[in-house]
């Protein structure tokens, strides 16, 4: 009857001992989670460290909680300061939804130092060579809570370089050319020649702090005084910026005016050339030369010259799409300089036919004329309205004299100079701010999205002396402790306040297993073979030291000695226990393995 | 009759506080039929309360009739100030239209920096 039962209590204990085990490591492999997580720390440093991707917005791990721990990474060139700010992520943004979430700039500008350790941003400097290729920056960052999400913000302050500097500049002239000639979808009458507002300009100013932005990855320029900076004010600078504008601005007015001037003149010559197409005079005159060539090749060359000023068509209108930018206004210039110095000489060639060729001095026709007159082809009255056609204030010298004040003075003097005149105050505005901005101070800024503290070290390993008062025995245990919430041990417990405050980082459930029997073979055996298990609550005294109180479990055999008859009982235990470092216990792992197994 | 004109107009000075001194616009210009009268005449825009001081009041518009333009290129000048009627403007730049009627309507502007 005992050889079954012996028979039975060592099965039972090769079940105890992989119940054991398997308790063990799964402590351990809490412990080993926590172990395997962290970089290699370096050898002048306990503390853990994390490496930030600057630019790709990432950490190369979890962030460890309750501790504080070092942040390093790489800072672009240049780079003077580096500044570290972090928010805490509410709850259910991105973990219960299980996606990253990153606060409003809103938020973000509600708490604009941050809300994860008093103190406000973290501060580096660059102490070594601000030029050297990407400077490395290490810092403490003060301990987060666990199962917690962050966002962090890196911002670091460098001097916009010479290449930034010209790359705005570039911006800068796109910007102001734009904006100041006005929007073509807005309106036609362009280009814009109102007055400016102190809202426009604000805008416009908006607009270079933004390309700035852009062009230098800052978040904030901080250089004072100029415009760029938003702690000036605007009326701090309302003038400076006001007086840069003013050339371009002035100059476009001007180009308004031309560009009506131009439409103003259209508007007359067109009908004037039309009626001098029309005009039953100048129609006869060139009729009655192109018959007399035939008989007298000197007249061809009249002939034509009438026949070309005639066929002079319409002047080029100003269209609306002519107007939409400084290019396509010149454009328009350079497209209409053809037909103006063609008519125009054309023009020209009539009017010195006109008021010179056709009559003498004494008033008699010419000769080319003469056979003319005679016949009857033109009239002698017709002829001295064709001499007076001429005149400077009549229709040919009009449309002569307008040609040429539109061809020449109004679009190929006037309009080029006034177009030519904006690029160049546009582009003294861009140099002037290529100038002011190289060297300048900038804070630049990188955002991680949402980053999580560690969350899953529920369970340690320890082991200890359990004492069981009724039983007057004391034995050795290993049991693993269940925690309900994370822990990080490396973490002092009286960081976090008195013993009180600290209860929730204390308690644990501890489950366990004796290593030495308590059986006494005659009133108790062993759960399990030479193992009994430990159930208890206990609390950390210390880092390492735990208290435990609770049921220890065995059997309790039957008072009778010829009865083979067990029951399950239990007596309450005492223990006093210690964390199991998790080196030594992974290096006796081996072993444990070797005789836990079945078999062994 | 026409107007050409030579150089666009200047102001002098070409930035000034409210009420301003005396501004002094200057054009070079001739006409191209060896000399004509013109009326040149000087307008802000309505919808600002930014006025030319003048002897007769406040006034929009400022019109000078029976000017003598000479066929070469030739400067002259007006003298103007601006004054604010009411509150303070949120102008930052204001522009002075000109037109010049003659035998055509010449036209050319200004454009001037109101200081804080």
């Amino acid at each position: 009857m005992r050889s079954e039962s012996d028979r039975r209590r060592r099965a039972g204990g090769r079940l105890a001992r992989l119940v054991l085990w398997g308790l063990l490591l799964a402590g351990v492999a809490a412990r080993g989670a926590l172990a395997q997580a962290p970089p290699p720390v370096p050898a002048d440093a306990d503390f853990d460290v994390v490496e930030v991707d600057l630019e790709g917005q990432l950490f190369n791990r979890v962030l460890p909680f309750d501790v504080p721990f070092i942040l390093t990474g790489t800072v672009p060139s240049g780079a003077r300061t580096l500044e570290v700010r972090c928010w805490v992520l509410p709850r259910e943004r991105g973990k219960r939804r299980g996606d990253p979430a990153v606060l409003t700039d809103e938020a973000l500008k509600a708490k604009p130092e941050g809300d994860c350790w008093p103190g406000g941003a973290l501060k580096w400097r660059n102490t070594i060579d601000p030029q050297a290729a990407n400077p490395r920056f290490r810092l403490m960052v003060p301990r987060l809570d666990a199962e917690n999400y962050y966002q962090f913000k890196f911002s670091f302050e460098k001097t916009v370089t010479p290449e930034e500097a010209q790359a705005f500049s570039q911006q800068v002239k796109g910007i102001v050319d734009a904006t100041l000639w006005g929007d073509p979808n807005a309106t036609a009458d362009l280009p814009l020649s109102g007055d400016l507002t102190v809202d426009e300009i604000q805008a416009l100013r908006g607009k270079l702090i933004e390309a700035l932005k852009q062009v230098t990855g800052a978040d904030r320029i901080t250089q004072p005084g100029t415009i760029f900076s938003e702690d000036t004010s605007f009326e701090a600078v309302r003038d400076q910026f006001n007086r840069l504008l003013r050339p371009a601005r002035n100059l476009q007015g001007q180009l308004s005016a031309t560009a009506e001037e131009y439409e103003d003149e259209i508007a007359n010559l067109n009908p004037l050339l039309a009626s001098l197409r029309s005009n039953p005079d100048l129609q006869r005159f060139a009729a009655a030369l192109a018959s007399r060539a035939a008989a007298d090749p000197s007249a061809q060359d009249h002939a034509n010259e009438v026949a070309a000023a005639l066929a002079v068509g319409d002047a080029p209108v100003l269209r609306r799409s002519d107007r939409t930018s400084a290019g396509a206004l010149a454009g328009f210039a350079q497209r209409s300089a053809a037909y103006y110095s063609e008519a125009s000489a054309k023009m020209s060639k009539l009017r010195d036919l006109l008021a010179g060729k056709l009559v003498g001095d004494g008033g008699s026709p010419q000769s080319f004329v003469q056979p003319l007159v005679a016949s009857g082809q033109i009239p002698s009255d017709a002829l001295a309205r064709l001499v007076a056609l001429s005149q400077p204030t009549q229709p040919v010298g009009t449309a002569d004299r307008a040609l040429k004040r539109v061809g020449e003075d109004l679009l190929a003097d006037r309009l080029a100079r006034l177009l030519a005149g904006r690029a160049a105050a546009v582009a003294a505005i861009a140099e002037a701010y290529r100038t002011q901005v190289e060297g300048m101070t900038i804070i630049s800024g990188s955002t991680t999205g949402s980053f999580a503290t560690q969350s899953r070290n529920y369970i340690s390993a320890d082991t200890g002396i359990a004492c069981a008062p009724e039983l007057s025995d004391c034995t050795t245990y290993a049991g693993t402790n269940i925690y309900f919430r994370p822990i990080n041990k490396a973490a002092p417990l009286n960081q976090f306040g008195g013993f009180f405050q600290t209860l929730d980082r204390r308690v644990s459930v501890t489950l366990g297993l004796t290593v030495q029997g308590i059986g006494d073979g005659k009133t108790r055996v062993d759960l399990f073979n030479q193992q009994s298990l430990l159930l208890g609550l206990g609390a950390r005294l210390t880092n390492s030291v735990r208290m435990t109180a609770g049921g220890l479990v065995f059997k309790e055999l039957d008072p009778n000695p010829l009865a083979n008859d067990e029951s399950l009982t239990t007596t309450y235990f005492l223990s006093l226990s210690f964390d199991i470092d998790v080196v030594p216990t992974l290096q006796g792992i081996g072993s444990l393995f070797r005789t836990a197994l079945p078999g062994n | 009759m026409a107007i050409v004109i030579d150089e666009n107009l200047t102001a002098s000075p070409a930035e000034t506080r409210l009420p301003s001194g005396p501004i002094i616009l200057r054009q070079i210009l001739h006409s191209d039929l060896g000399g004509e009268t013109a009326s040149i005449t000087y307008t802000l825009d309505g919808r600002h309360n930014v006025c030319f001081q003048t002897a007769q009041g406040q006034v929009k518009q400022i019109q000078i009739n029976g000017l003598k333009i000479p066929g070469g290129a030739n400067e002259r000048s007006d003298t103007i100030a601006l004054v604010e009627v009411g509150g303070g403007t949120d102008l930052g730049e204001i522009i002075i239209k000109q037109t010049i009627r003659a035998e055509n309507n010449a036209r050319d502007s200004v454009t001037l920096a109101i200081l804080s």
